[in-house]
């Protein structure tokens, strides 16, 4: 393999590639050797084993090797530049301005909401807008544009709104990114629209993003990707706006275009499949229940959609794009399939060695959550107090957001507390002092208690939102349900002691909403919701609890005398 | 699903007159000759083989082509999965329809070629080259042509035309037309009309423009802004399942 010595290089190397990309087989070894010196060049620029040029046209050209290397599939290498970057943009800038040129960061902005790394995009196209402020520049629209894009893939439609809207006013028609800008900018408009429900408001926004395509078209032609994804974006909201079978037809008919002009792994292909199976699946009735035909061609060819997506270098399995459609695919089977018909599916296995993938897993689960959360819990330590550092600050960012969470955790006084542990100098659990236990054991004065201070604080800053409920049952794992997702991770013990505050020690499932397992969490978390004591029933009623409580362990007295008990064999309850 | 559902056969008062490509369930292509002339003109209605009436749009000998639409009647089948794709130099294809027992293969010699230059209308298809020589290759016109990957569904590559020009000597050479092609000749024919009734297909040429290859590559995939994402329907909208109150 050649090693690529500068940055230049990189590029020409990388642009022959990709004019060469549909060359056939005879060039693939070449190709693998090419592709192999470009990541081979990306890991030594983060390694700083290659020179690294800071001059802002410098820069730009780094950002041009980013495009590329997506053009060409190589993602990693294409965000491990990305990062490199921007690292060495922030590092540059730490006592002044070094990059004045807004476009610099808004083109940076855009590559990483490509990339789907939403959070970032926002954070540097805001930047971006500074600068353009600052500096008074051209730039201004298509940075208001890619942020109200952004936002809106960020689940913020009132900001999303807001920045369409001035990015709508800000246009000049002065250059010919400003169509680009308006397309962009009035398809966040339309999305917000339908999203709306509001008819006279989506017959506006249908009208003006025709135009706005129509305008596209003229200048880029209608086999533009572009041109061909806001084309199916307009049919679809046609079809929306009028929901014949001549509108139907239509999106059916590009869909063929599309397919035909980019091929059928093209992301834009990908989508334009996925809308129309959407559309089709609306059409027939699928969202009343309705199972026939129709609606199950349309899952199928949304299932073939999803995945062409994950197979795609554009997209991928960790894609936002991805999960969007992978949660519609599972509402689309659970909306057409009797619960007890769902089968036992099941998407991820986390085992302990996997405890950092199934919280990130989790805590993503909760940023997308847009309706509510529901969570049966041993104690609710993770979710509730900030100092474990899993989910409490996701849970609060989703209580700001306007979503419900719902939590059942168990009773201290319930029969677990027999596994109660004591020092030396004290009785074992007993009759008469299991309650006094409790009551100075680390599981409740550092778990419990705390669990239901944040509880109430919570539910202060968010009255109407959050409910904690208390169960005297045993709860046999912990379920978190989200409107797409669901985790469940089974207790292997039924001592407390070794359920909370330990990591991961059995495993845990993830399931989406097409699982059987979905249904029977959500069965299971009804249930227990119903059978819970409410707080305020539960501190009513704590006396009752405790006199219970002393009661089993009264009637536990005859098994604590075995000896395989006092030998310890076994944890004493 | 069925295969070959991208295949339809047209009746004409009981008679099979043609086979063709079904493109969308209620649009589909067929070869202009086979209809025949006085079809053409008159435009009856023709039949496909579970009776669903076909109506000739538009008919155009030059390319031989024929667009149908096919009227549904309110029993709005199941969408198609069949794929479509554009064929490259080199690649192979089948026809769909089996005159003979074996069926016919070939592979692609130029997906580009010229099929008819008139003053008015140019016409590209792709030229073929056929594993035997044909008796008749015109006897082959109207039959879907698809990639010979045992992929299911298929990707289907045109439509088998007659010969180019008026021949129709036994050669091993074969015409088919694009669904590409079919789509920007329909547009075309469309864009001549005073109204538009009918659902639009890609069209719209580049204005031409100084870059690389690479460059219009990158141009193409237009980085340089947010790209929309697709996004669901709001759940509260359309689920069947009542509120939920915990």
């Amino acid at each position: 393999m050649n090693e690529i010595s500068d940055l230049d290089e990189a590029i020409s190397t990388a642009e022959k590639m990709a004019e060469h990309q549909d060359r056939g087989p005879e060039t693939r070894y070449s190709v693998r050797e090419s592709e192999a010196a470009l990541i081979h060049y990306v890991d030594r620029l983060r390694g700083g084993q290659a020179p690294w040029e800071e001059e802002p046209q410098r820069i730009a050209r780094y950002t041009h090797l980013v495009e590329l290397l997506l053009a060409l599939g190589l993602s990693k290498a294409a965000a491990d530049l990305t990062d490199t970057t921007l690292r060495t943009m922030e590092l540059s800038e730490i006592d002044q301005v070094v990059y004045k040129e807004p476009e610099l960061w808004n083109h940076l902005g855009s590559l990483l909401a490509e990339q789907g790394d939403l959070v970032r995009a926002r954070a540097v196209l805001n930047c971006a807008l500074t600068r353009a402020h600052e500096y008074e520049t051209y730039e201004v629209p298509a940075i208001l544009a890619n942020l109200a894009a952004v936002s809106l893939q960020l689940g913020d439609p009132k900001a999303a709104a807001v920045w369409a809207d001035k990015a709508f006013d800000s246009l000049k028609y002065e250059r010919e990114k400003d169509v680009e800008t308006r397309l962009t900018a009035d398809r966040v408009r339309l999305d917000l629209a339908r999203a709306s429900g509001d008819d006279h408001d989506l017959h506006g926004a249908v009208d003006s993003f025709a135009e706005s395509v129509a305008l596209f078209v003229e200048n880029e032609g209608g086999e533009h990707p572009r041109a061909l994804g806001a084309r199916i974006a307009l049919a679809a909201a046609r079809y929306d706006a009028d929901p014949s079978p001549q509108n139907l037809a239509e999106l059916e008919f590009l869909h063929v275009s599309v397919q035909v002009a980019l091929g059928l792994e093209h992301r834009e292909t990908i989508i334009a499949q996925a809308t129309l199976a959407a559309t089709e699946f609306a059409a027939a009735d699928g969202w009343d229940g309705q199972a026939n035909e129709r609606t199950t061609a349309a899952v199928e060819a949304f299932a073939t959609a999803t995945g062409r997506a994950i197979a795609s270098p554009d997209l991928g399995q960790e894609h936002p794009q991805t999960h969007i459609l992978q949660d519609e695919l599972a509402d689309m089977r659970a909306a057409i399939t009797p619960d007890d018909e769902l089968p036992y599916r099941i998407e991820k296995v986390y085992k302990p060695q996997e405890n950092t993938e199934r919280n990130d897993a989790k805590r993503r689960a909760l940023e997308e959550e847009p309706s509510v959360i529901r969570l049966i819990a041993h104690a609710g330590a993770s979710y509730f107090l900030e100092e474990t550092r899993l989910f409490y600050g996701r849970v609060k960012d989703a209580l700001a957001r306007g979503v419900r969470f719902n939590v059942v955790i168990s009773s201290p006084w319930n029969s677990l507390a027999a596994f109660m542990p004591h020092n030396a100098a004290s009785e074992p659990g007993n009759y008469q002092n299991i309650v006094e236990l409790v009551e100075s054991s680390p599981s409740y004065n550092n778990t419990f208690l705390p669990v239901v201070e944040s509880y109430k604080l919570l539910r202060t800053m968010y009255p109407g939102r959050i409910e904690l409920r208390i169960t005297s049952l045993d709860v046999s794992g912990s379920t978190l349900l989200t409107s797409n997702v669901g985790f469940f991770e089974p207790y292997i013990t039924s001592n407390p002691q070794r359920r909370t505050r330990r990591g991961m020690s059995v495993f845990e499932v993830e399931f989406r909403k097409d699982s059987r397992y979905y249904a029977d969490s959500l069965e299971e978390f009804r249930a227990q919701w119903e059978l819970s004591s409410t707080w305020q029933e539960f501190e009513a009623n704590q006396e009752q609890h405790k006199a219970a409580l002393r009661s089993e362990m009264g009637a536990l007295a005859s098994v604590r005398v075995r000896a395989s008990v006092r030998r310890g064999e076994v944890p004493r309850p | 699903m069925a295969r070959d559902e991208h295949l339809i056969e047209l009746y004409l008062a009981g008679t099979r007159i043609a086979s063709g490509l079904r493109i969308a369930r209620t649009f589909a292509l067929t070869a202009a000759h086979s209809l025949g002339r006085d079809v053409l003109t008159a435009k009856p209605t023709l039949y496909l083989r579970d009776g669903t009436p076909a109506h000739i749009l538009w008919g155009n000998t030059p390319s031989d082509l024929a667009l149908l639409r096919l009227e549904l009647n309110g029993t709005t089948g199941p969408l198609s999965t069949t794929n479509f794709g554009e064929a490259q130099a080199g690649q192979l294809w089948r026809a769909t329809v089996s005159v003979d027992p074996k069926p016919l293969v070939g592979k692609v010699v130029e997906p580009d070629a010229m099929y008819h230059d008139g003053p008015n209308l140019k016409v590209k298809a792709l030229r073929l080259r056929c594993e035997r020589t044909l008796r008749d290759p015109s006897a082959y016109a109207g039959s879907p042509i698809e990639e010979t990957r045992q992929v299911d569904p298929p990707v289907v590559f045109g439509l088998l035309v007659k010969p180019r020009g008026a021949s129709s000597e036994e050669s091993d050479e074969a015409f088919a037309i694009s669904v590409k092609e079919a789509l920007r000749l329909f547009e075309n024919y469309k864009m001549s009309l005073p109204s538009q009734p009918e659902p639009s297909a890609v069209t719209g040429v580049r204005k031409a423009e100084k870059r690389t290859r690479a460059g219009q590559i990158l141009h193409d995939r237009g980085y340089g802004s947010v790209r929309p994402q697709w996004t669901r329907t709001d759940p509260s909208r359309r689920t069947r399942r009542p509120p939920e109150g915990n």
